[in-house]
């Protein structure tokens, strides 16, 4: 089934459930451990690279009206390109998919399960999703425009929840580790906006691809509210140490959470948001991969593309035996994976396509009016 | 057809999944209510042939009473072990009663003063990391056995013990004489760069306990257990606070202390103070003393040593009549307002000092306002301020003001 009567709110529900899935998945940690009491300031300047990096994409993808990043690959270097930034495309998002369902199962087998095990929690997640899938993927975007807005306003929930224990004093030391590691290195943090990337597939998507620059900023604005709007309040919520990595931040701060005497602990409530995020975010990850793969096979079918990539998707989840690589996936390869491949890739390609665009245009000018040069008078 | 048929298949492959995640959950079983028992209060004192003694405080779930929930029962039961972790003797505590023991629902932590004096990083940090343990439940330093903490923790007043420990929580609310400490605020405290941990302090009352009173009390000052209260049910009294280095215990205050910590630190809701009476050398007059705005504080680094400057702001009630005086003439009134400043300027300085130079320890967290000068991570670490805090100097300036009285305003 093809997808082109995207809304404009389910284009910004597809980035949304990326996003908020990473703040659960300790997406702030990592921001905070880079730049420590400097990281609000470093995340308003974060998101100000990052309006600037969308608003530059959208400039670009102004020449390519309706195309995704893949047919854009093929414009610049035909079908070999095309395979391969596909593949690439497929790879970045196994990797990252992999990496946040385990992160999550993981985290959720410690709150809350601690008697299954990861497979079979990571299983019953998994063919939950394929389940879903033979209802077909406009359902799941359907779906997920109703539970990306909840996930996200029970995160800005937890994020002003705790406002009676903020101190502003927490921002101080102003600089962090420094200007340096602030505003230059600090810069990679960036990485906590890669939601963004399904901005490169959704121009076809759309129901009026005119929107998609409307769209591409209102999300990264969204998501900018999100990541600052729940980094600061873990700054501002609980002092700077340095040597503390603990899991989901989100969750610890969920927990300090009570309104009055009567509602204690509501933790749970949020943990079910997330484990509804979680399946949202699978669907749609799993979604965009077969969106990929089917414009490099031309594969008819969805279901069966949907049930192969869910099982690599369970084998690659499972690879990781224990805590010390499960870190090193989440601040390493996802971190580095989501800047080189969300940003400098596409960016390239992009930036290179549209030099190929201007050269062709220009021939084809100088071509037209050579014809009507030479045309007899 | 055939797509209905793949339709009730894959329904039939969800649902076997779910079963099997039911059966393989082992939890459906350990964690029904029955096999559960709830400890409402845990305690660590140090061990005689082991590490540290674990006691632990259930309510008994069998016998709840009337309109309670399942961890407010009124037969509160105390468990101790000798152990080598708190995992260890939990475990064999576990083992002895043959239900699974549940830490969702302590209320309180204990250690002994010993026990404390040691150091507590292990059992805090053992504790945080455990899902079961709420963030918000309180660390209290016993000056008596932790086990015989618990032992005393119920009233006649109040005869749930889960309940019990809540309304001695809130008790500082309205006294000023301790301060609610929480796990979680315990935790970060310890590590914290910018200031050192507080805690509860807290003892089982009793007449032997006002035996060891000192001159001091003369003045109303006392600490844990000292209060000379007469009951025919000696009971749990928290008063004055644990000051500690980094996870170690080094000293206690008082609660005249208690009430200028928390004046220090804006956390003072409302406590009453009984003063000499400026009108009548031989009385004393008692005020109840709230804030009209949280203290300013200012922290310089004079020769590299701080100098710390608090200016307060202090309300006062009048809440002590004597026949044939009029406390709100102008007069008086300045006199009361004077004999307030003095009195909180001379406790204040004490109690900073006492901090500064005694214990060596921070526990207003006068480094939340230094860290302020300082621009990068690396210069404040450097800086180490909680070391360079004992050679601290304060500027106090106090200013009360009388603002009422209460049903009577002149006699």
């Amino acid at each position: 089934m093809e997808i082109k009567q995207i809304s404009n709110f389910q284009a910004i529900a597809l980035i949304l459930i990326i996003v908020t899935n990473h703040l659960i998945l300790g997406t702030p940690r990592t921001l905070i451990a880079e730049t420590g009491t400097g990281t609000i300031l470093n995340m308003i300047y974060v998101f100000i690279l990052a309006l600037l990096l969308v608003f530059i994409i959208t400039k670009l993808f102004s020449n390519f009206n309706g195309k995704d990043i893949i047919d854009i690959s093929e414009f610049l270097g035909g079908k070999v390109l095309k395979v391969i930034v596909g593949i690439v495309f497929i790879i970045y998002f196994l990797v990252i998919l992999s990496t946040t369902v385990r992160v999550i199962v993981q985290d959720l087998e410690i709150i809350y399960f601690q008697n299954i095990s990861v497979y079979v929690l990571t299983l019953a997640i998994l063919a939950s999703i394929v389940f879903v899938y033979k209802y077909g993927s406009s359902d799941v975007v359907k779906c997920n425009s109703i539970i990306a807005p909840i996930v996200g306003i029970a995160i800005l929930i937890i994020a002003f929840s705790n406002v009676q224990d903020f101190s502003l004093d927490r921002i101080f030391p102003i600089l962090g580790f420094g200007a340096k590691e602030t505003f230059i290195t600090g810069a990679s943090n960036i990485f906590a906006y890669s939601g963004l990337a399904i901005l490169y597939f959704i121009m076809p998507m759309l129901k009026d691809s005119k929107n998609f620059k409307k769209v591409s900023i209102v999300s990264t604005i969204l998501v900018g509210i999100l990541i600052v709007g729940s980094v600061s309040s873990l700054v501002l919520s609980f002092p700077f140490i340095e040597n503390i990595n603990e899991i989901s931040s989100l969750y610890v701060e969920s927990r300090d959470i009570s309104y009055w005497q009567v509602f204690q602990r509501i933790d749970g409530l949020f943990v079910f948001s997330w484990i509804l995020a979680l399946l949202s975010y699978i669907s749609v990850v799993l979604f965009i991969i077969v969106v990929i793969f089917r414009k490099l096979t031309n594969a008819k079918k969805e279901f069966p593309v949907v049930l192969a990539f869910a099982t690599i998707t369970y084998v690659t989840t499972l690879i990781p035996n224990n805590i010390a690589m499960i870190r090193f996936l989440e601040d390493i390869v996802f971190k580095y994976t989501n800047i080189i491949v969300a940003i400098f890739l596409s960016l390239i390609i992009l930036i290179f396509a549209n030099i190929k665009y201007k050269i062709v245009n220009r021939k084809n000018t100088i071509i037209n009016s050579n014809n009507i040069e030479n045309k007899p008078l | 057809m055939e797509k209905q048929t793949l339709n009730k298949f894959f329904i039939i492959i969800a649902v076997i999944l779910l079963l099997l995640v039911a059966i393989f959950s082992s939890s459906s079983y350990s964690s029904n209510i029955d096999k559960l028992s709830y400890a409402i209060a845990i305690g660590l004192d140090v061990g005689k042939n082991s590490s540290m003694q674990l006691s632990l405080q259930f309510s008994s779930t069998n016998s709840p009473s009337s309109g309670s929930g399942s961890s407010q029962s009124s037969e509160a039961i105390v468990y101790s072990v000798e152990c080598s972790d708190i995992n260890d003797g939990i475990n064999l505590i576990n083992n002895y009663l043959s239900k699974k023991i549940n830490l969702a629902h302590t209320r309180v932590i204990v250690f002994s003063e010993e026990f404390a004096s040691t150091g507590v990083s292990d059992v805090i940090y053992t504790l945080i990391n455990s899902v079961q343990i709420r963030p918000t439940a309180s660390i209290v330093v016993s000056k008596c056995e932790a086990k015989e903490f618990l032992q005393s923790a119920s009233s006649k007043l109040e005869k749930l013990s889960a309940r019990y420990y809540e309304t001695i929580q809130n008790s500082s609310e309205y006294t000023g004489y301790t301060q609610d400490i929480s796990i979680s605020q315990f935790f970060y405290d310890i590590q914290n760069t910018r200031k050192n941990a507080s805690a509860i302090l807290g003892a089982v009352n009793k007449d032997a306990s006002h035996a060891s009173a000192n001159s001091e009390q003369e003045s109303g000052k006392y600490v844990a257990g000292q209060a000379p209260i007469d009951s025919e049910d000696p009971g749990i009294e928290n008063t004055g606070l644990a000051v500690f280095v980094e996870d170690k215990l080094v000293g206690e205050l008082n609660n005249i202390e208690t009430i200028c910590h928390l004046l220090a630190s804006n956390n003072l809701k409302y406590c009453n103070i009984t003063i000499p009476n400026p009108l009548n050398v031989s009385d004393t007059i008692d005020l109840r003393l709230s804030t009209d705005s949280p203290v300013k504080i200012e922290v310089n680094l004079v020769n590299g040593n701080p100098f710390i400057k608090l200016d307060f702001n202090i309300s006062c009630q009048l809440i002590s009549m004597s026949e044939n005086v009029n406390y709100f003439s102008e007069e008086n009134l300045k006199k009361i307002q004077d004999a307030v400043n003095v009195y909180m300027k001379q406790n204040m300085t004490d109690y900073l000092y006492k901090t500064a130079k005694e214990f060596k320890s921070d526990i207003v967290g006068f480094g939340r306002t230094a860290i302020h000068q300082f621009l990068t991570w690396d210069d404040w670490i450097n800086y180490n301020w909680l070391e360079k805090y004992k050679n601290s100097f304060f500027d106090i300036n106090i200013n009360s003001e009388l603002k009422s009285g209460q049903l009577l305003i002149e006699t």
